[in-house]
């Protein structure tokens, strides 16, 4: 074997190692998305249901989605929805934002809590 | 009275004390009070629906199965102290407010004091709907995916406005009723 030929077989091995796996991420979490998301929160601009829109949702700060009559304790919460931020509410939303009306326990799992994210963040 | 019909009236008015301890969790017990006809035929309509999906053979048959008995202990709980208070809504806002309408200030006392109970309830019946929703989703059951749908959307109208008014009509009757008349 060559070694131009083992520069291009490591080059697409690791193009297949790196791209797919942050694709791939962001597909697990629309899975997760669409299993405990999905009942209450929708994914299109401006759609509130149950529970306000996702899109855009990460670096939105809480509480101001138009159109969407939030709790008390979210519109005070001041939080902005980081990866951190959504981090620890998917987490413990109570813990988190004591008194928000969101009927969810918490995703406990860190790897999909992680793809969650992930996903949510090509929500724009 | 005999010591066996002595112990039987025992028996039966501790397990009376223990369903009426206003700490404890909803238990089976018939309701003392009447609750608003809509919401009982809501419920009525509810209990039907999700019982013939718990017929079905499938998926959705086997999360229904799971998820009909937290709605009707969650009902329970609603018919025993949550729904009464709603009963006196007509009257007081026709500006009506009497003695015999007192018993409602230790239910809605209760909803407060159970708060957290209660919307962990709303949170298992949410993640039972979401999974009955994706279920149905994978195998069209249109039918179970909108129930689901209105189910979670009933549990939010419980929150934002059920519980809560009650808990206003309790706190409008303390204020409006003086103590110990």
């Amino acid at each position: 074997m060559s070694r131009l030929f083992l520069a291009m077989a490591v080059a697409a091995a690791m193009g297949l190692f790196i791209v797919p796996a942050k694709a791939q991420n962001a597909d697990n979490g629309q899975k997760v998305y669409r299993q405990a998301c999905n009942i209450c929160h929708d994914v299109a601009a401006g759609k509130n249901r149950i529970g306000p829109t996702l899109f855009g949702v990460v670096g939105r700060k809480s509480g101001t989605e138009a159109g969407y009559t939030y709790s008390d304790a979210m519109k005070g919460s001041g939080l902005t929805w980081d990866a951190a931020t959504l981090d620890r509410y998917l987490t413990d939303p109570r813990g988190v934002v004591p008194g928000t009306k969101m009927t969810y326990a918490g995703l406990k799992n860190d790897e999909q809590r992680k793809d969650l994210i992930a996903y949510l963040s090509t929500l724009h | 009275m005999s010591r066996i019909s002595t112990s039987v009236a025992a028996a039966i008015l501790l397990s009376s004390l223990v369903a009426f301890s206003p700490a404890g969790p909803a238990l089976a017990q018939t309701p003392t009070h009447d609750i608003p006809q809509s919401v009982r035929l809501a419920h009525e309509d509810t209990l039907r629906q999700l019982t013939a999906m718990a017929r079905r053979h499938s998926r959705v048959g086997e999360i229904a199965r799971k998820a009909l008995p937290v709605f009707k202990a969650h009902f329970q709980r609603e018919d025993e102290y949550i729904l009464p208070p709603l009963t006196l809504a007509p009257a007081i806002a026709d500006g009506h407010v009497t003695q015999d309408m007192r018993w409602a200030i230790a239910m809605s006392d209760r909803i407060k004091a159970d708060a957290n109970a209660i919307f962990a309830e709303h949170t298992t019946i949410t993640e039972w709907m979401s999974e009955l929703e994706a279920a149905a989703e994978r195998s069209h059951e249109r039918d179970a995916l909108e129930f689901a749908r209105s189910a979670v959307a009933d549990s939010l109208y419980d929150t934002e406005v059920t519980e809560p008014t009650a808990i206003v009509i309790g706190d409008y009757l303390r204020a409006k009723l003086p103590p110990g008349q």
